[in-house]
């Protein structure tokens, strides 16, 4: 058959209007499958999405950035806290399984921000060989990122954010991968990231059994491995967390340390290791909240010892916000 | 900015509706360049301003060239156009690698002096737009060219945005020519286009990022010798990486360019189907082998003076387009290479064999595969980070010594060994086609279900978004 019958302008839109029902239909049918299976639809956090929040604090009357890892990105419902304080610009810049000192270091030295901070905190946190964990997150929005690449990067998260078959972690050598070693589809992910860096976990999708005895054995090997400054000695670090809290609280902005649950024999350890007595307690020169100390935050199941489920985040940060409005941090809104 | 990335699509979306909007020719070609300075400054906007002192620079020295009288003068003009851009790329991209080099020379003699690294960013495509101009004034000083009469036309010829940052290098006299009056193409034209950026997206994305770089990268990234196996696969799956890394991008500045009304010379034809390396050089990258060949070799004396002049001169063409590639020794030993297979292709060519025995089935496949074998082997300097690392692997790929099994034969492994076949099969198959034609003769559910079938796959493959490999250069 010659060329030309394949070539002309009808076959090339009959061309494209195939190619449109195929990827349409394909699409969807997977999309209606990953559904059904479970799948949330999840983005990939990286550092130009990061860049594209962090670039936009300075900007706002009222703003508050939550920094912190990844207990204040599951524990802290956005949706709530944005609906609740309307009135603020809600940025969330915790980074999973990174010390936020860093971060916050950033920010005082940041002399355009004036806003508050939510810092998640705890007394390993204030450990020097912690204090760096989110340097390159900063230096590369401080050095790297631009605006084309964090656009790009937001665009692609909006996008993740919609459709469960651009999930991250459902690449083609992924699935494959999976099922050469288990002979069946990926299993369902617990955990989804949300378009706004927060992150939601439904423990029914795992085996929290399993997850608890990895996190606490994880959590041991951790204090083993680094052990805790002395007391004494951990103090000075303390002046250097009241230097930049003073910082930006001399700019009109504030901060705010929350201890964030742990429970079972992860709370065990913390108290072997940083007892709140010699550690916490010794905490001076910011407004801190432990969440020993706000009544029906211990009422809350952390089903792998330190973290929220979905369901619960949201009461979670109601109690929270409501003590933080009795200590006259924020202003109710009507 | 890069063709895999979201902001791209909204990018060449709003040119295609300025392009072929009611408005006036010349403003359309203002919107192109301003569009393709957007391009540019996305990366780095500093850098658009080197880009723009590179135009002006060629563009007043070759008037300086076109009108000066004497020889003498149209040298020293030239000389300083050449000057100034190699200058450039000395200075932004050998600086470090000169000054490292220099100091350990210099501890031969016991002579201790340590160099600060000036730690330059290297722009992006710098190589690439001061080749483009580079052609310019030297088209100008051998009067193959009149210098330009807009300065609007020939700062687009520079900054063109689908070739910008990694090709093809594009020749003064075939783009200025095509902006004397808009070429409103055909919807057939149009969808060739976007056919042809489908496919180099696809190229890039599933093939180049998905399927080879993590197997190359197991294998390169790490500081244990591999084993036989994985030191073969990730040889080949590098030649496999980087063919579809770049062909991707040239084919689709092609397609863009193309769905613009604009016809850029075609770099990749099959390459891995290539009977000897003079033929290699005519498959792979064909823009910057042309420009080096018209601009190096040629000019050097080309094969016109003698074999040992000849030699001499292929040596020094692939040395410094070895060189060319980046500032590092496994850069240079990879040109080194080419240049002596090239050397030892015009040697073994000078035997008498009989015309039969040259053109016969086997003795064709035998060179095409010699051919791919040892192009296979010199990518392997191409990729190591060191001298030291690419020995190691072509030591493990010759000896059965004991190594790391760095890639296991498991499913992912054997679809991407497939996929490698596959690539190889196409291009022998279709070794001497366009892609255009092969897209144009095939029936409308198989070109619907092939592009279709990329698309998907651009879709729901996570691999990587690396940057194109060749935007280092």
């Amino acid at each position: 058959m010659p060329s030309s019958i394949f070539n002309s302008k009808t076959s090339w839109l009959w061309t494209w209007l195939l190619v449109l029902l195929i990827c349409a239909t394909s699409l969807y049918s997977y999309e209606k499958f990953l559904q059904k299976k479970g799948f949330i639809a999840s983005i990939e956090q990286n550092k130009d999405l990061w860049s594209w929040y962090r670039s936009s604090l300075g900007k706002h009357k009222k703003e508050l950035v939550i920094l912190g890892a990844s207990r204040s990105q599951l524990d802290l419902n956005i949706p709530y806290l944005k609906n609740k304080l309307n009135d603020y610009h809600i940025t969330q810049l915790s980074i999973n399984g990174h010390y936020p000192l860093y971060s916050l270091q950033s920010l005082a030295q940041d002399e355009n921000f004036k806003g508050t901070v939510l810092l998640s905190l705890n007394a390993q946190a204030l450990e020097d060989f912690y204090f760096d964990m989110q340097k390159p997150h900063n230096q590369y929005y401080k050095n790297k990122a631009s605006y084309y690449k964090s656009l790009d990067a937001y665009i692609q998260a909006f996008l993740q954010s919609k459709f469960r078959f651009l999930h991250p972690l459902l690449g083609l050598q992924d699935l494959l991968n999976f099922y050469e070693a288990n002979h069946r589809f990926i299993d369902v992910f617990y955990v989804s990231n949300k378009l706004d860096q927060s992150v939601f976990a439904d423990y029914s999708k795992t085996n929290t059994q399993a997850l608890l005895k990895h996190f606490v054995s994880e959590k041991e090997k951790n204090y083993r491995d680094k052990k805790p400054t002395p007391p004494g000695q951990w103090l000075k670090n303390v002046k250097k967390l009241q230097t930049l809290v003073k910082k930006i609280e001399n700019r009109g902005g504030k901060v705010i340390a929350v201890r964030f649950p742990t429970d079972k024999d992860h709370w065990q350890l913390d108290e072997q290791y940083y007892p709140r007595s010699q550690y916490w307690d010794k905490i001076t020169g910011l407004t801190k909240f432990h969440f020993k100390d706000i009544a029906g935050l211990e009422q809350f199941d952390l089903p792998d010892s330190s973290h929220l489920d979905e369901k619960d985040s949201e009461d979670f940060t109601e109690i929270l916000i409501e003590e933080i409005f009795s200590g006259l941090v924020f202003s109710r809104n009507s | 900015m890069l063709f895999n990335s979201l902001t791209f699509v909204l990018f060449f979306s709003v040119i295609v509706m300025v392009h072929y909007s009611p408005l006036a020719w010349r403003y359309k070609k203002t919107s192109l360049l301003a569009g393709s300075y957007l391009f540019y400054a996305a990366w780095n906007p500093p850098f658009v301003l080197l880009l723009l002192l590179s135009t002006l620079v060629d563009w007043h020295l070759a008037q300086k060239i076109h009108s000066s009288s004497s020889n003498s003068r149209r040298k020293k003009w030239l000389w300083l156009s050449l000057s100034f851009n190699l200058g450039l790329l000395v200075l932004f991209k050998y600086s470090g690698f000169l000054l490292e080099n220099f100091q350990a020379l210099l501890s031969l003699f016991n002579i201790a002096v340590a160099f600060k690294d000036p730690g330059f960013i290297l722009p992006m495509g710098i190589s690439f737009y001061t080749f483009q101009t580079l052609s310019y004034t030297l088209d100008v000083y051998f009067k193959k060219l009149k210098p330009h009469s807009s300065f609007r036309d020939y700062a687009l010829f520079v900054s063109f945005f689908p070739q910008l940052v990694a090709g093809p290098i594009v020749r003064a006299k075939d783009f200025l020519p095509q902006l004397k009056k808009q070429n409103w193409i055909s919807f057939i034209a149009f969808s060739l286009g976007i056919s042809l950026f489908i496919l180099g997206l696809f190229e890039k994305t599933v093939l180049a990022d998905a399927f080879f770089a993590p197997m190359v990268d197991t294998v390169f990234n790490s500081s244990s010798a591999p084993d036989q196996l994985s030191s073969w696969l990730a040889a080949g799956f590098f030649y496999a990486q980087i063919f579809c890394d770049f062909a991707g991008y040239s084919l689709c500045a092609i397609g863009c360019a193309l769905c613009l009304g604009f016809k850029l010379p075609l770099n990749f034809r099959s390459p891995m189907a290539a009977i000897g390396f003079s033929d290699f050089w005519q498959r792979w990258h064909i823009s910057l082998s042309s420009w080096l060949r018209d601009y190096l070799y040629i000019p050097l004396g080309g094969n016109r003076l003698g074999s040992f002049a000849t030699f001499r001169n292929l040596m020094i063409t692939m040395l410094l387009g070895g060189l060319w590639h980046g500032a590092a020794w496994t850069f240079l030993f990879w040109g080194l290479l080419h240049g002596l297979y090239l050397v030892l292709e015009r040697g073994v060519k000078q035997l008498n064999f009989s015309e039969r025995l040259k053109h016969s089935y086997f003795t064709q496949t035998l060179m095409m595969v010699l051919t791919f074998l040892l192009v296979m082997l010199a990518f392997v300097f191409f990729r190591a980070n060191s001298m030291q690392q690419a020995l190691m692997i072509i030591t493990a790929m010759f000896t059965s010594s004991e190594g790391t099994a760095l890639l296991s034969w498991k499913l992912w492994t054997q679809i991407v060994v497939a996929a490698f076949i596959g690539l190889i099969s196409l291009q022998i198959l279709f070794k001497n086609k366009r892609l255009t034609d092969i897209l144009s003769a095939l029936p409308i559910p198989a070109r619907a279900l092939f592009l279709s079938f990329c698309l998907i796959l651009i879709a729901i493959s996570s691999g990587n978004s690396d940057a194109f490999i060749y935007f280092q250069f």
